[in-house]
């Protein structure tokens, strides 16, 4: 086929569209709102399960709680790092402070910052009585009551949203202030952060680290936590899409009036067969008209899903449809999960959209054009 | 003769929705002179239309073929035989037009997929109509025309692609005097350029009687004759 035929085909496909503007541009919002419904629930999860990958990418390969029959207890800091440092592939150990304390507005998450922290990245704890605190913690007139006892804080600074996703219920305080809060004495930890020199081994050292402790503990992988964090997500994402099956049925009842309308072009179909059209012809035509109003329909309903997902102080979709009762923190897609969207997208709508729109097609390409033309009366 | 297209023993049986067989065209065989033209006439339901689809490739024979420069053109498989009407035009008796587009657009759909520019396609397009007498009819809706002005766009769409072979059904059907004697100027032009033209009419019918050159052939009770 030559460029120019090309150019008569697409401008013809487009002059039988404007034919019926009323039908080309509802069948385009119908594909468009049904792009937006499956692609919100597609890239909400889709991003949850990225964003928390990124983030426990940084997080340490295994980590160790001490446990009795109340549930967790503190750890001495001193003992276990000294019997941890001893077992061979055990490159680093860091004692962490952390527990979930009262506020006027709710709980948060208190977490005491070491000073002279080993990592480049690690952040510098703040001043004895100040604090640190996430997007989505309340403060009032720079101050924060924190714990049972409302302990008051000066907040320093927020921080920033981009760290949302980890840090949106976080408060940061010095060591020494987040034992008081917390209630833990000083030289104990809340669990123990430990480094391996194979991080693809850590599995291997468990046994070895439970063996070394004169209590009971619990030790999680990375592995461990990042299917913990987003098996969960696509449970929900599942359920999403269930409840979301309306939209596919809406996408099932587009392919039905598709078809229903070519098949009522028999006869149209018979007579340009008739006049010199081949049923590639045809198939061309059909084609690009289809592509006309289906691309740009999906592409809008997926930018519309985009900003529902991405764009900050839209919390109703996590709402509905992972439950999360605040906004959304910030969420990020990796490359490979936004193509793994956009196939899903083109396999849930474009692809039966475009078999409903070439089928009648091919099936009138098996009969004489008279027939058509005779059945289409 | 020197005739590109023929029908050898070529018959047309329907079946109906009761499942009676009714013959429309019974052995038929016939050869179509090129730059000439073919008058095939008869009376009402005689089959007239039906030959025309046949020799025009839109209908397969029940037996017997339809043959082009010596290719059996009916036993061919549909995608050759769609590629093949490209050299036919068909001036369709029920016209068939799109009755929301314009005259000149409808006249244009045979050459959309021939990859001829656009500006050259409208020059073709009017320039068929010009020779149907339709001219002025090119930005008209069809569905705001008369039957003798929908009748004069079908030809010009049959026109429009310069066709070897040449199909009108009663052409002149709902044509005045002056009308029925453009249609037929532009017929005998066609054969003039070289062109099978085989025209179906009524008994009686008197387009092109007194032509000298012009073929008379008879439909009657399935069977095609020479007619004087």
């Amino acid at each position: 086929m030559t460029g120019r035929s090309r150019g008569g085909i697409v401008l013809w496909a487009s002059r039988d569209l404007l034919r019926r503007p009323a039908d080309a541009l509802l069948m385009w919002l119908c594909l468009a709102a049904t792009a937006a419904v499956l692609s919100t629930a597609l890239l909400l999860t889709q991003a949850v399960s990225d964003t928390a990958c990124r983030i426990l990418s940084a997080a340490p390969s295994l980590v160790v709680r001490r446990v009795d029959s109340g549930g967790w207890s503190p750890l001495p800091v001193a003992e276990a790092v000294s019997r941890l440092r001893s077992i061979p592939g055990v490159v680093s150990v860091r004692p962490r402070l952390w527990g979930p304390a009262s506020t006027e507005n709710g709980p948060v998450t208190v977490v005491g910052i070491l000073p002279g922290g080993a990592r480049q990245d690690a952040i510098a704890p703040p001043a004895q009585g100040g604090a640190r605190v996430g997007p989505g913690v309340a403060v009032r007139d720079g101050r924060l009551l924190l714990g049972a006892a409302g302990r008051s804080f000066t907040v320093l600074e927020r921080l920033p949203p981009d760290t949302a996703m980890v840090s949106h219920d976080l408060v940061l305080l010095n060591w020494h202030d987040a034992g008081e809060v917390l209630g833990i004495p000083p030289g104990f930890a809340s669990d123990l952060a430990v480094g391996v020199y194979h991080p693809q081994e850590a599995e291997v050292l468990v046994p070895e680290i439970a063996a070394a402790l004169p209590w009971p503990v619990t030790i999680t992988t990375r592995t461990e936590a990042e299917a913990a964090y987003s098996g969960p997500s696509f449970r929900r994402g599942s359920l999403a899409l269930l409840a979301f099956s309306p939209g596919l049925l809406a996408m099932l009842l587009l392919v039905a009036l598709t078809i229903r309308e070519r098949v009522s072009r028999k006869e149209e179909i018979g007579l340009f067969r008739a006049i010199g059209w081949t049923t590639a012809d045809l198939l061309r035509l059909h084609l690009v008209r289809a592509l006309l109003i289906a691309v740009p329909g999906v592409l809008a309903g997926m930018v519309a899903a985009y900003g529902l997902v991405f764009r900050q102080g839209i919390s109703w979709p996590s709402r509905i449809l992972l439950g999360w009762p605040r906004p959304a923190p910030q969420l990020f897609l990796d490359p490979s999960g936004a193509l793994q969207v956009l196939a899903s997208i083109g396999a849930l709508i474009l692809l039966p959209y475009l078999a409903a729109a070439l089928a009648p097609v091919l099936w009138a390409g098996l009969s004489d054009p008279r027939d058509l033309l005779e059945k289409g009366r | 003769m020197n005739g590109k297209l023929r029908c050898r023993q070529v018959s047309l049986v329907f079946t109906n929705g009761a499942g009676q067989e009714k013959t429309v065209l019974r052995s038929v065989d016939a050869v179509f002179a090129a730059g000439a033209v073919s008058v095939v006439s008869g009376a009402n339901a005689a089959g007239k239309s039906t030959l025309l689809h046949l020799l025009g490739g839109i209908l397969r024979p029940t037996s017997g073929e339809v043959i082009w420069d010596g290719q059996p053109v009916s036993r061919w498989t549909a995608h050759h035989r769609d590629r093949w009407r490209r050299r036919v035009g068909i001036a369709f008796q029920k016209v068939y037009l799109m009755e929301d587009l314009t005259a000149l657009e409808n006249v244009m759909v045979p050459l959309i997929p021939r990859g001829i520019p656009v500006r050259e396609m409208k020059r073709r397009c009017m320039g068929a109509l010009e020779q149907s007498g339709a001219a002025d009819l090119a930005p008209e809706p069809v569905r705001s025309l008369s039957g003798g002005q929908r009748q004069r766009i079908c030809i010009a769409r049959a026109v429009v692609g310069d066709p070897e072979v040449l199909l009108a059904d009663e052409p002149a059907a709902h044509q005045d005097p002056e009308g029925a004697r453009q249609i037929k100027s532009l017929l005998l032009d066609a054969a003039g350029r070289g062109a099978t033209v085989i025209v179906a009419a009524p008994s009686g019918d008197r387009l092109f009687s007194g032509d000298e050159q012009t073929r008379r052939l008879a439909l009657e009770h399935g069977a095609l004759r020479t007619s004087p």
